[in-house]
């Protein structure tokens, strides 16, 4: 399949998706009951619960609602929240940026750790070194985020005071990046843009630990893809010959090693996202980063089903917007990724 | 006898690594089954003899590991916690498997049409983290209400769709090739039921590959369960024992301190994760190597 060929059949692959998605979420959560006696059980009468609904026009049929629904997320709107009737999108766009720098970073930390120590452990496979550095992998992976998060603060922040404590930027630096342009709500990038480095160090300091919390137990799936593709590779009749032919230098390496391993390391980063975004609900929580999974967990714990609706939507279009994206460079990168169904 | 010395055979044969997740299992098992007789108190017992336990009291004679914040007997409720964590991985690991292969087995059959519609609906799926669709789940669930079988049952029907896909595509891959070989091709041809072949043939055969996916849903089962509990919304300590939420309100203590109190919570808990993890990553290459040896 042709570059091109694969890109546009996957472009529409992942419209499909996300239709699909929209429609499914529409359904689990008119299949788990009335949004407002959800929100408000327990806190007023049944009839003030009854007349909420009828108010809501959650009453008509499913069908109005559903092509109420897709035609106001076709809009860019996703409704007002059940609790207090703010615009949903606004508070996802408040959420977001926060959400989209942390994850970035984590990719960028667990990206620049996780490969060089996977082909470490590819070239050294069998040997004690490597299996050591395997089975430790494996405890990291294994260690729940939040622990490692919970761990990570009350050792770093507490016992040994060098990082601060919670949030993204400290009182100062926030007043400054208030008054200068752009000002996008993207700290980090606002901060590089506009050129105050003392912001960007401050950004990074607080960010260090949450980063290490979700990017560490994200190299170590990593570690495992790269390790088990560049095994592949090394024992490959394919690369075995161009080594033998042209011997074992920097060139055979590259082509032959490293951008075949590249290609599933992007492709891992796809199949990773939803790892990511789970750590960052629970690194969110433990060092109070106002992102997507803080938003999530608030509006779960006050059961505000509208918001909640919103969010998941909004995690599903990220999760499939990286996949494609993903797939796509690999597909650019090695051929062998062109196709739809693997 | 013989499931017993199959067992230690397989025990034996196992590479260092493999061999301590097998007896991390053993072990969880084992205080699941012994756990409710083991446990000197109640999950949710606070005083004995009429007098009131003391709270957050450091380990000593009558509270092993201590008491938390609530009053609670840590032994006790570390002990306990293996009660939900092992009920969401006996349901959510047969409905996984279940719905996957058996879906991955029609696709590989049917083809064209039936499997371009399956592969859509897995990758679907698959958009979805378990852990969202677990919060998204409780919300449901009693209105929000949560308890010891709802927050079981949102990680374990959550944890299920997550890994329906994982499921799907193995069978699939291995459906495939059972299919394209020749006792199945025969059958086909000289007019045996569909149903019968699928059932018969395919499907026995194609599950071989399940193992490891299996110890990856139960490790991850626990963790969303965890998970949950630690973002307070699981199962309340009121009840039942849960060692995420134990975590959550144990982080305070640590400031403290007291360290008891998110100590054996989150060994239980990595006891039980790390040893399905070891499980997993290492069975595949034993397999191998083993079929190596053979040859």
């Amino acid at each position: 399949m042709s570059l091109l060929r694969y890109a546009i059949l996957r472009l529409i692959s992942g419209a499909l998706l996300i239709v699909a998605s929209a429609t499914a979420i529409f359904l689990l959560m008119r299949l788990l009951g009335n949004p407002i006696a959800i929100a408000l059980a327990g806190r007023v009468s049944e009839e003030e619960i009854a007349l909420r609904t009828e108010a809501a026009g959650l009453n008509r049929p499913l069908q109005v609602q559903f092509f109420e629904y897709i035609g106001k997320l076709l809009g860019g709107s996703l409704g007002q929240t059940t609790l207090s009737s703010q615009d949903v999108e606004l508070l996802l766009w408040e959420a977001l940026p926060a959400s989209l720098e942390f994850g970035f970073l984590v990719l960028l930390f667990a990206a620049v750790i996780s490969t060089p120590i996977g082909f470490y452990a590819a070239h050294n496979a069998g040997r004690l070194r490597s299996e050591s550095l395997r089975v430790s992998a494996i405890v990291l992976y294994a260690t729940p985020i939040f622990l490692f998060a919970v761990l990570l603060k009350i050792v770093f922040t507490v016992w040994i005071p060098l990082f601060p404590v919670a949030g993204r930027l400290s009182v100062n630096s926030q007043i400054a990046l208030q008054t200068q342009s752009p000002n996008t709500g993207f700290i980090f990038f606002d901060a590089l843009a506009s050129g105050n480095w003392l912001a960007v160090a401050d950004y990074l300091i607080h960010m260090a630990l949450p980063v290490v919390a979700v990017g560490l137990v994200l190299s170590a799936s990593l570690i495992r893809a790269v390790r088990v593709t560049v095994l592949e590779q090394l024992t490959s009749d394919w690369y075995l010959e161009t080594r033998n032919k042209f011997g074992d230098n920097r060139q055979t390496a590259t082509t032959h090693l490293f951008r075949p391993a590249l290609a599933t390391i992007i492709t891992s980063f796809g199949t990773q996202a939803i790892v990511v975004l789970t750590g960052m609900v629970f690194a969110e929580k433990v060092f109070e980063i106002r992102g997507l999974g803080y938003l999530l967990t608030e509006a779960v714990l006050s059961r505000d089903y509208n918001l909640v609706q919103g969010i998941v939507v909004a995690i599903a279009l990220i999760v499939i917007a990286i996949n494609l994206v993903t797939d796509l460079i690999a597909a650019a990168i090695d051929p062998r990724f062109r196709k739809l169904v693997r | 006898m013989r499931l017993f010395s199959n067992l230690l055979n397989k025990f034996k044969m196992a590479s260092l690594p493999l061999r301590s997740g097998y007896l991390m299992i053993g072990l969880v098992f084992l205080v699941y089954v012994f756990g409710p007789y083991l446990a000197p108190f109640d999950f949710d017992q606070i005083r004995d003899d009429g007098t009131k336990f003391q709270t957050l009291a450091p380990p000593n004679a009558a509270h092993l590991f201590g008491t938390s914040n609530l009053g609670f007997d840590v032994l006790s409720r570390t002990i306990l916690g293996f009660q939900p964590a092992v009920a969401v991985i006996v349901i959510s690991v047969p409905l996984g498997v279940v719905i996957g292969s058996i879906a991955g087995v029609l696709a590989a059959f049917f083809r064209g049409w039936v499997d371009r519609i399956l592969n859509f609906l897995a990758d679907l799926l698959f958009v979805f983290p378990a852990l969202v669709l677990s919060m998204v789940v409780s919300l449901g669930i009693y209105a929000g209400q949560t308890g010891f079988v709802s927050g079981v049952m949102a990680a374990a029907i959550s944890t299920a769709i997550a890994f329906i896909p994982k499921y799907f595509r193995a069978v699939r891959v291995e459906a495939s090739q059972v299919i394209g070989s020749g006792y199945v091709q025969i059958s086909i041809a000289s007019g045996v039921s569909s149903w019968r072949i699928l059932a018969q043939q395919v499907l026995p055969n194609s599950i071989r590959v399940l193992p490891i996916l299996i110890s990856k849903n139960a490790a991850d089962a626990v963790l969303v369960l965890a998970g949950l509990g630690f973002l307070g919304l699981g199962i309340t300590p009121d009840t039942g024992a849960e060692w995420g939420y134990d975590l959550s309100l144990a982080v305070g203590d640590l400031l403290v301190g007291a360290w008891w109190t998110a100590f054996f919570p989150s060994l239980a808990l990595l006891l039980l994760v790390l040893g399905f993890s070891l499980i997993a990553e290492w069975s595949a290459e034993d397999s191998l190597r083993r079929k190596r040896e053979s040859l």
